[in-house]
């Protein structure tokens, strides 16, 4: 007996042969003792099925389905309660995102100031004394300043001109 | 109601009855088939709890129409063969006695005799397909406990279908030979 046959044969046992190979194992059955003897020992698989299937450790213990689904669902529940928060958070991420690009740092409106003054004039104050009073007029005005950034730009030379003159009346 | 039905109730609707319903079917072979690659009811349930967990997570990616079973039994075998690699408890880990009930039981029962060469024929059978090959085993498993065609294991274990044939013939002639060797001792 060839392995094509051995395979036909245990397909026929499995229910799983077509017409042709039934029909062909159904005649070789008949026929051949040999094959008969191979269908016989696959009974050895049904035996294992029926005895195995009636031990007590083969039946479980609880339902696995009820407990995996009753915590999906309750894992769903939390999730669809903190969703909205999340949605919410997102689009306070983006907006702040959005505005940080558009606005100018305040980094950047002093370097403006500082750049625009060593171009037109020669006279600058030492750096020591002049970072922290702008930087503390900057943080001070900064809730109420206009938001488009020429303007905060020019507020921010004409108050550095203000300091000079009050420092230089004489000039 | 089919399993396709039933998953687009569980899906669409967050339907938990169905996928209840759905799981059930399918629960106590692969429970069976489980059970007996690891002969271990601990880790049995291990595998059975995440495997459940593991295709709900991922039903709503579910794209193969029709082969439900395949997919949920594909999810357990990984599964269980993780258990075996990280354990090494391949061999039989649990004393037959655990799951036989011992002997002290029996032999105040009526037809004790009988119920004694049953259990001792059990204990045969369990150590000689704990001795199968790994591969062999999970075939014969999958066909006997677990239900499934050899058309569907193969699309499990991801070989032709000869060679899912060619395993089932190799185990059937090594059980004949353990089972003669294990009833003659």
């Amino acid at each position: 007996m060839n392995q094509k046959t051995r395979d036909e044969i245990l397909l026929y046992w499995s229910e799983e042969a077509d017409a042709a190979q039934e029909a062909k194992v159904q005649a070789l059955l008949k026929s051949d003792p040999e094959a008969r003897a191979y269908f016989e020992e696959l009974g050895v698989f049904d035996a294992l099925r029926d005895r195995l299937a009636s031990l007590p450790a083969m039946t479980p213990s609880r339902s696995f389905a009820e407990g995996a689904v009753s915590e999906m669902l309750a894992e769903r529940r939390g999730w669809r309660g903190i969703g909205p928060w999340i949605s919410v958070a997102a689009v306070v991420i983006v907006i702040l995102a959005a505005a940080n690009m558009v606005w100018p740092s305040n980094e950047e409106r002093r370097e403006t100031v500082a750049r625009e003054e060593i171009q037109e004039k020669g006279v600058v104050l030492p750096e020591v004394m002049e970072r922290p009073r702008l930087s503390q007029r900057l943080f001070a005005r900064e809730r109420h300043a206009t938001r488009f950034p020429k303007i905060l730009i020019a507020q921010e030379r004409a108050r550095k001109l203000r300091i000079r003159l009050e420092k230089f009346p004489q000039l | 109601m089919d399993d396709p039905f039933l998953i687009r109730k569980y899906c669409n609707e967050g339907d938990g009855d169905a996928a209840i319903e759905l799981l059930k079917r399918y629960e106590r072979p692969l429970y069976q088939y489980i059970w007996q690659m690891l002969l271990q009811q601990q880790d049995c349930e291990d595998v059975m709890q995440e495997t459940f967990r593991k295709a709900l997570r991922a039903l709503p990616n579910y794209r193969e129409e029709n082969h439900f079973k395949s997919w949920l039994f594909r999810i357990g075998r990984n599964e269980a063969v993780d258990i075996i690699r990280r354990r090494r408890r391949a061999v039989v880990a649990e004393a037959p006695e655990e799951y036989l009930g011992g002997v002290q039981d029996i032999v105040s029962l009526p037809g004790a005799r009988e119920l004694i060469e049953e259990r001792e024929s059990l204990e045969a059978l369990t150590r000689a397909i704990a001795l199968l090959p790994e591969k062999e085993k999970e075939v014969v498993a999958m066909r006997t406990q677990g239900e499934l065609s050899f058309k569907e294991i193969a699309e499990i274990v991801g070989a032709p279908i000869g060679t899912v044939l060619a395993r089932m013939h190799a185990a059937k002639k090594r059980l004949k030979s353990l089972l003669n060797t294990e009833l003659d001792r």
